[in-house]
């Protein structure tokens, strides 16, 4: 069974939409990346899910609990932390993780405040008032905070906002060892490299549709980059060559993206000396999800 | 709850909101409670006596000082609830809570007691003040800290006391809807003021039937005499049934409680 199930979830305001026809599925264990640039629905989605507000259409379930209506049942199963943090002011880092544990109606003793402090690196700062907190210090309470309950699930919206390279790097350790103690993390970042090392699953949301989704594996291929003159009469020849291809064929910028699994036979060549098409360049790439996100991106 | 109730008091007690709300309040305690006392101590002994007697005593004071928290308290009370229910709206720590509290309801009426008991505490910081200033006086003039002149006044004192607790828990509710319905702390804590001289004001100038109606203006008796009769004209209209006004009051507090909670639930927080 999926931990999370997204199901043609819609919101508008008023007219506009913010998010249209979202499916995504997430299973036990993963860590799931939404990538997507700003104002694109990542946080609309986020907050859909947490039952912060109701979507126009569609549905999203958590633990097999409907978001919408039945949120209140798994206050104690999962934890978010929504877009930079904001907290109680007054309150010192130990105060306000024991003023979250009581609002979750668990009891959390000195000793569990501590270690979570200490996980997130705010032991020594324990004592002073979150306010005087910078940015970067903020987030890591606000993960300490979405740590407090033992989560079956943690959704987390730009978690890396102002930390630094250490607190990445520390943050990435944390949700790894989260997803492999069976925690599903649900993780929205701009930091694509971040979530390429992290995520097992991401995807990517533009203009509040999903572009693409899928394992991190199957996404990150390697594709063919060719260089020919003329390049739309190559074109035409590969994707009449290749029909099953001929969507994953395509014109980027001058260059021909080409799958990297694809056999260019004789045949090929021939059609190209046929046709006076000349070949510059065949270039193998490796794709990242910087490269997915901005086609993504450029699609729209 | 328990736990909902806790979080809620310990962010007000640490928050400098409130520590200014109780500054400002015993500073005008303390000025207060100074004037009656310097009042008193500057007449002849038996005229003080029996002024001290009369206003300064216990329970007597109890009393005098419930005039004083009541005048406050029409500020200040709105400036605590919006403390408690619309410092959530304007850092929008909304999105810290409610992912975590298993229902709405349980958070709201959290939230209510929190404000009734700031409320509180500012009225029974009066009490102490006053308290302290009149076991002052008492020493100065050799007067009985303990006098009761006659039972009925001690049965007067006791209705404006239950009074008090009630118009306070009713004053506290309006002002939590207006707060969550606004979700503003300024316009919430200004359309409580409004609201309630819109109350008072109906009160004076409609027909008893409709005046019944807005039965909680009614604890306007607890204004000090000499407020009272230059604020309310036709004293008679603070003579409706008070036994309908007080079950009109509590379907006040009953629907007010019922609206906030429901505003608060179906509320969206993009």
């Amino acid at each position: 069974m999926n931990v999370i199930e997204i199901d043609n979830l819609t919101k508008y305001y008023s007219t506009i939409p913010a998010i249209e026809d979202v499916s995504i599925s997430i299973s036990k264990g993963t860590v799931f990346g939404l990538i997507g640039p700003n104002g694109s629905g990542k946080t609309t989605l986020i907050r859909l899910l947490i039952g912060l507000t109701r979507p126009s259409s569609g549905s999203s379930f958590i633990l097999g609990k409907n978001t919408a209506t039945e949120f209140s049942s798994l206050t104690r199963n999962v934890s978010a932390v929504v877009e930079t943090p904001s907290f109680f002011p007054g309150l010192t880092a130990v105060q306000t993780l024991r003023t979250l544990s009581d609002y979750s109606g668990e009891k959390s003793c000195e000793r569990r405040l501590c270690e979570l402090l200490e996980l997130v690196g705010l032991l020594d700062a324990r004592n002073k008032k979150v306010e005087r907190y910078s940015l970067g210090m903020k987030q890591r309470l606000a993960v300490a905070g979405a740590l407090l309950s033992r989560p079956e699930v943690l959704i987390l919206d730009e978690p890396t906002n102002g930390l630094d390279p250490t607190g990445v790097m520390e943050l990435r350790s944390l949700l790894l060892n989260a997803s492999s103690a069976g925690t599903t993390v649900f993780v929205s970042s701009h930091m694509l490299s971040e979530l390429e090392r992290t995520c097992s699953q991401v995807a990517f949301i533009v203009g509040g549709r999903v572009k693409r989704s899928g394992m991190v594996t199957d996404l990150l291929s390697t594709s063919m980059k060719m260089k020919a003159d003329p390049a739309e009469k190559a074109l035409s020849i590969l994707r009449a060559r290749f029909p099953v291809f001929a969507k994953e064929i395509r014109m980027d910028g001058d260059e021909i993206r080409i799958p990297s699994d694809f056999n260019l036979s004789p045949e090929v060549s021939d059609d190209f000396a046929a046709n006076a098409v000349t070949v510059y360049e065949i270039v193998n790439k490796r794709l990242g999800l910087e490269e997915i996100f901005q086609e993504c991106v450029n699609e729209v | 709850m328990k736990r909902i109730l806790t979080a809620e008091l310990r962010r007000v007690a640490f928050h400098r909101g409130m520590h200014l709300v109780t500054l400002v309040a015993l500073l005008l305690y303390l000025i207060d409670t100074t004037v009656k006392v310097v009042y008193t101590l500057a007449q002849n002994h038996g005229r003080s006596m029996d002024s001290y007697h009369e206003s300064l005593a216990f329970p007597g004071l109890v009393f005098t000082s419930l005039g004083t928290s009541y005048i406050l308290m029409l500020v200040l009370g709105p400036a605590i609830v919006a403390l408690v229910f619309g410092q959530d709206y304007s850092s929008d720590t909304w999105k810290m809570i409610l992912p975590k509290v298993s229902s709405r309801y349980r958070l709201y009426l959290a939230k209510s007691l929190t404000a009734f008991a700031g409320v509180a505490f500012i009225i029974l910081l009066g009490q102490i003040t006053l308290g302290v200033g009149s076991a002052i006086a008492s020493a100065k003039i050799g007067a009985r800290f303990f006098f009761v002149p006659e039972p009925e006044l001690l049965h007067f004192g006791m209705e404006i006391g239950i009074e008090t607790i009630v118009f306070t828990l009713w004053y506290t509710t309006l002002s939590a809807v207006l707060v969550i319905a606004s979700r503003s702390q300024l316009v919430g804590a200004f359309a409580t003021l409004s609201a309630y001289f819109g109350f008072v004001f109906i009160r004076m100038y409609s027909p008893e039937y409709i005046a019944l109606w807005f039965a909680p203006s009614h604890f306007s008796n607890l204004l000090p005499e000499f407020y009272r009769d230059g604020l309310i004209h036709g004293g008679h209209r603070l003579s409706v049934a008070s036994s309908i006004s007080w079950l009109i009051t509590g379907a006040h507090l009953f629907a007010q409680i019922l609206l906030g909670s429901a505003v608060l639930k179906k509320q969206d927080f993009d």
